[in-house]
């Protein structure tokens, strides 16, 4: 138990390190980029900008202190959990964030059911049916989900699910039909090329001691497969899953603004168009830590499959 | 062998030829795009593919093949500025963080971790967003996000061949570091980057296309493959084909560059196993 309270510390410093990094870049962005805060937040509240009202901004902001001094009290308030309010809606950006955490966690888990489904279903199938016609059909599926681009599959989805055929809904989240086409947009692909890595994975498995053993003492190939090599394979698997979780909160900002889906998302694009300071840098911010809290828990359970990780 | 390494040059040529058309066309632009790509004929919006309008028009009545054409001049010229620049500066700072090894390449690798634990598109639009939308605020938060990936697998390559005998006795033979570096180490990590490089490309492709999709990267009325989607999303509904052509322009682009990359590793192994 040691050791797994070594690599919690060590993560945890991580963690903060690049809390710290992040919180560091967005702030000196925010200080290059053209405008100024408190002009548009004034213009964001529709409210008349003259001289006063910009210095009286300034001030109450902090906008007047040196450089440094507001570094530094950016830094607390992100480590004291205030990430600033929203120009635009005047609430506290960590509580918006928060509101619109679930949308892009449902939208992001149906993505990774699907996308397993599919890894699951083509790798295994591939490898004992080997260069057969589903064989084949996988490699250019994986070879077409690494060259399209997830908005035109988007759009494709839309076109042929929603308005030719009328299967599905292609906007907003109202019920569990609404998900389907944004998740498989963004689970199809990344099945189909991690189907390929599986794929490779039990191949080489296939040639293991282990393998000719189990044939040697009589046991048959689907047990060995079942019983024996897809429980080798589960920590790729794993580890697998939880990359793609990053990626499919990253592809979930185009995925959401072509489908509507009222998530994380969509919710930065309207910022950014809105030139809400703020909730861009907490986006930032936000988006990172969950990326790290998912890294982390992805090790751990790789740990807890295989210890043998934790000695290396 | 030498079969296997004539089909290997076969499909590198095909991908080769695939790109080599792309920027021929992307160059000539003016002289081959049958329309102004600028030009609005509302009494010809989201027409169908017909003779005069080969990929039909889009919702202002514009060519779309014209627009494609043209749109190649702003989507490979920034995916290369792009590679070029990533290039630039991860090609010194891992020679030397390769090389020295010690305290500076720990520190260096604490920063490229860092980057690297922030989901690159998210940083990406993180800085699109905060410094503003456009083409070369875009192009600045690419090349940000990318340099990190290709220091570390340039820096990969480095220490692999620094701890080889001949560059040992290279040093044993008087040459200085600086000599060492660019006359035996750099020629050697010269084709692995060409191959990362040529996958790369089509990655920051996809990228360029993503945000310009997304309204950050060229603003409209100018020609851009992302950009172009981005005008489509209201209008594929009632017209598929103002989504369909420059999709696959992306596509075509796109799989060609892995194709081009996938067959220049077979092709060095295949070659680098005959010698």
């Amino acid at each position: 138990m040691n050791t797994m309270g070594k690599f919690v510390l060590e993560r945890l410093l991580q963690l903060f390190l690049v809390v710290f990094f992040v919180a560091t870049i967005t702030f000196f962005l925010v200080r290059i980029s053209p405008g100024d805060p408190a002009t548009i937040m004034l213009k964001a509240n529709n409210v008349p900008v003259s001289d006063e009202s910009i210095d009286a901004l300034r001030s109450e902001l902090g906008l007047t202190n040196s450089v440094g001094g507001q570094y530094i009290e950016w830094i607390k308030q992100i480590f004291s959990g205030n990430w600033g309010t929203s120009f635009v809606s005047q609430k506290p950006v960590i509580n918006e964030l928060i509101a619109r955490l679930p949308a892009t966690l449902e939208l992001a888990i149906a993505g990774l059911a699907i996308m397993l489904a599919i890894t699951l279903f083509l790798g295994i199938s591939s490898v004992i049916y080997q260069n057969r016609t589903l064989d084949k059909i996988g490699r250019v599926l994986a070879l077409l989900g690494s060259a399209i681009p997830t908005f035109w599959l988007g759009f494709l989805s839309i076109y042929v699910c929603s308005v030719t055929l009328g299967w599905l809904p292609s906007m907003g989240r109202e019920n569990w039909k609404n998900v389907i086409l944004p998740a498989s947009t963004l689970g199809l692909g990344l099945g189909a090329i991690h189907a390929r890595v599986l794929r490779a994975n039990l191949l080489d498995m296939l040639q293991q001691p282990f393998v000719k053993a189990s044939k040697a003492r009589g046991i048959s190939k689907n047990r060995i497969f079942v019983f024996q090599l897809l429980k080798h394979a589960l920590l790729p698997i794993v580890t697998m899953t939880g990359t793609s979780f990053a990626f499919m909160l990253g592809g979930s900002i185009i995925v959401e603004t072509i489908f509507s889906w009222p998530g994380l998302g969509q919710y930065v694009i309207e910022s950014i168009n809105m030139r809400d300071y703020p909730v861009i840098q907490g986006y930032v911010i936000f988006a990172s830590l969950l990326f790290l809290v998912i890294h982390m828990l992805v090790d751990g359970i790789s740990i807890l499959i295989d210890p043998r990780l934790n000695a290396e | 062998m030498l079969l296997k390494l004539k089909q290997v040059n076969l499909s590198l040529l095909i991908g080769m030829g695939i790109l080599f058309s792309i920027f021929l066309l992307g160059l000539f632009a003016p002289w081959i795009a049958p329309h102004d790509p600028l030009a609005v004929n509302l009494a010809a919006r989201l027409h169908s593919p017909s003779w005069t309008y080969p990929f039909g028009t889009d919702h202002l009545g514009r060519c779309i093949l014209s627009r494609i054409i043209h749109g190649i001049r702003i989507s490979a010229t920034s995916a290369f500025i792009i590679m070029f620049l990533t290039l630039l500066i991860s090609i010194p700072i891992a020679l030397l963080s390769g090389y020295i090894r010690g305290r500076s390449d720990h520190m260096m690798r604490r920063i490229i971790d860092s980057t690297l634990a922030i989901p690159d598109i998210v940083l990406t639009i993180g800085i699109v967003g905060l410094l503003g939308p456009g083409l070369i605020n875009m192009i600045f938060a690419i090349v940000v996000v990318r340099w990190a990936n290709s220091v570390r697998f340039i820096r990969s390559l480095v220490v692999k061949i620094c701890q080889e005998d001949y560059i040992f006795s290279a040093r044993m033979a008087g040459n200085s570091h600086y000599r060492i570096l660019i006359r035996y180490v750099l020629p050697q990590i010269a084709m692995p980057i060409l191959i990362y490089s040529a996958l790369d490309l089509g990655k920051i492709v996809l990228n360029i296309a993503g945000l310009s999709f997304l309204g950050l990267g060229s603003q409209p009325p100018t020609p851009e493959w992302g950009a172009m989607l981005n005008d489509a999303k209201d209008y594929f509904q009632i017209s598929p084909y103002v989504m369909i052509f420059p999709g696959l322009a992306i596509v075509l682009f796109v799989s060609a560059c892995q194709l081009v990359s996938e067959k220049l590793e077979k092709y060095e192994s295949a070659v680098g196993r005959e010698i």
